[in-house]
């Protein structure tokens, strides 16, 4: 501490005098962190495969549409004629709504890959009217644009095969 | 209570995860909590912060490696937490139902009246928190993690994750700050050369 200034350390002394106490025990706090740990992991399952699927909405809608068609509302993909293309169900697409909400509902930290993909995925909901899904798939790990790709494959609507867009836009 | 090393946690987290937590929560669950209040000023989000550092730390006791002491890695895993939180409430424009109450205050002037300090001290101790609540986070951090925690630059470069010079930037310009607001409020006490001026 040599280099602060002493009349800056006496300043803020009060600072120090004060200290903050929680109000519950260690094994309240224990089993509150505990049984949180449990249901994060719950949701963490159900996140990666939502996901995967909003992501394979955004590209294939995108691709349908000829991209640049994102604003805002990116919830509203989730309509009834975009999932009757893809040869979704009305279980499947009520499915998917209710994981979209509870996607962006979901209080967690930022540093596993799902996080980061949701976080990003937000993007969509600012103000940037034009986001290319091309480029956003591409910014992901291989292991998920593959993911996503498999999925891609399943739904079988393309007339070229699909490979890696590791490399950018025109190999799909 | 012994400080307990990068070396001892690894060790106790390869041979038993939830005894880890365990370990982590009893030697720095009120540290962290302190911090947490200091950085947020308010205690219901403090709990929460807490408790979400403390479940990173367990999400990630297989990567930790010992090379910063439990204590920094958890503050660092805090800060982020406050940082995340903050940017989240932003980005969905969503603010706290009892900031109306403006809940700072109440809650510093709780612990501050709690507090076995002398009157005049309670009154400083008031003005400066109110002061710190009006820094932006990164510099609010920097100063509590310099002037509160007395934290060399080094470790508070990488609780914030930024250079060293960075963290004396955050640390000093908060303090400009801090003590141009204080100067202002406070009045002119003559002292000896040499006494304190609180």
């Amino acid at each position: 501490m040599n280099d602060d200034n002493a009349r800056d350390r006496e300043l803020l002394t009060p600072l120090r005098e004060v200290h903050f106490a929680p109000d519950s025990d260690d094994h309240e706090f224990l089993s509150t962190v505990r049984h949180r740990v449990t249901v994060r992991r719950h949701h963490r399952t159900i996140r990666t495969s939502v996901v995967s699927s909003l992501a394979v909405v955004v590209l294939i809608v995108a691709i349908v549409n000829q991209s640049n068609l994102f604003g805002p509302e990116y919830g509203q993909l989730l309509n009834e004629d975009n999932m009757a293309y893809l040869g979704w169900t009305d279980d499947e697409l009520a499915d998917v709504t209710t994981y979209y909400d509870e996607l962006f509902s979901f209080d967690s930290g930022e540093d596993d890959l799902t996080e980061r993909i949701s976080s990003e995925m937000s993007i969509l909901f600012d103000d940037d009217p034009i986001y290319d899904p091309v480029d956003y798939l591409a910014m992901y790990d291989d292991e998920v644009q593959e993911q996503v790709l498999e999925q891609l494959k399943e739904f079988s609507i393309f007339d070229t095969p699909i490979e890696s867009p590791s490399t950018g836009r025109g190999e799909i | 209570m012994a400080e307990l090393t990068g070396e001892e946690l690894v060790e106790l987290a390869r041979l038993n995860r939830d005894q880890a937590l365990e370990v982590l929560v009893r030697n720095y669950r009120r540290e962290i909590y302190d911090l947490c209040v200091r950085i947020s000023g308010n205690a219901t989000e403090a709990e929460d912060l807490a408790q979400e550092t403390f479940i990173k730390a367990y999400e990630n006791l297989g990567k930790f490696r010992g090379e910063a002491s439990p204590k920094t890695w958890l503050y660092r895993i805090a800060f982020n937490q406050s940082v995340s939180f903050k940017r989240k409430m932003k980005r969905w424009r969503m603010t706290r139902v009892d900031d109306e109450n403006d809940i700072f205050e109440t809650e510093i002037a709780l612990s501050v009246e709690s507090s076995e300090l002398a009157l005049e001290r309670k009154d400083l101790a008031e003005q400066a928190f109110g002061e710190l609540k009006n820094l932006p986070v990164r510099q609010r951090t920097a100063v509590i993690l310099r002037m509160v925690k007395e934290l060399s630059y080094a470790e508070i470069a990488r609780i914030m994750g930024i250079s060293v010079g960075g963290a004396k930037a955050n640390v000093h310009q908060g303090i400009r700050k801090l003590r141009e607001a204080l100067d202002d409020e406070q009045p002119v006490i003559e002292t000896k050369p040499g006494a304190l001026l609180l």
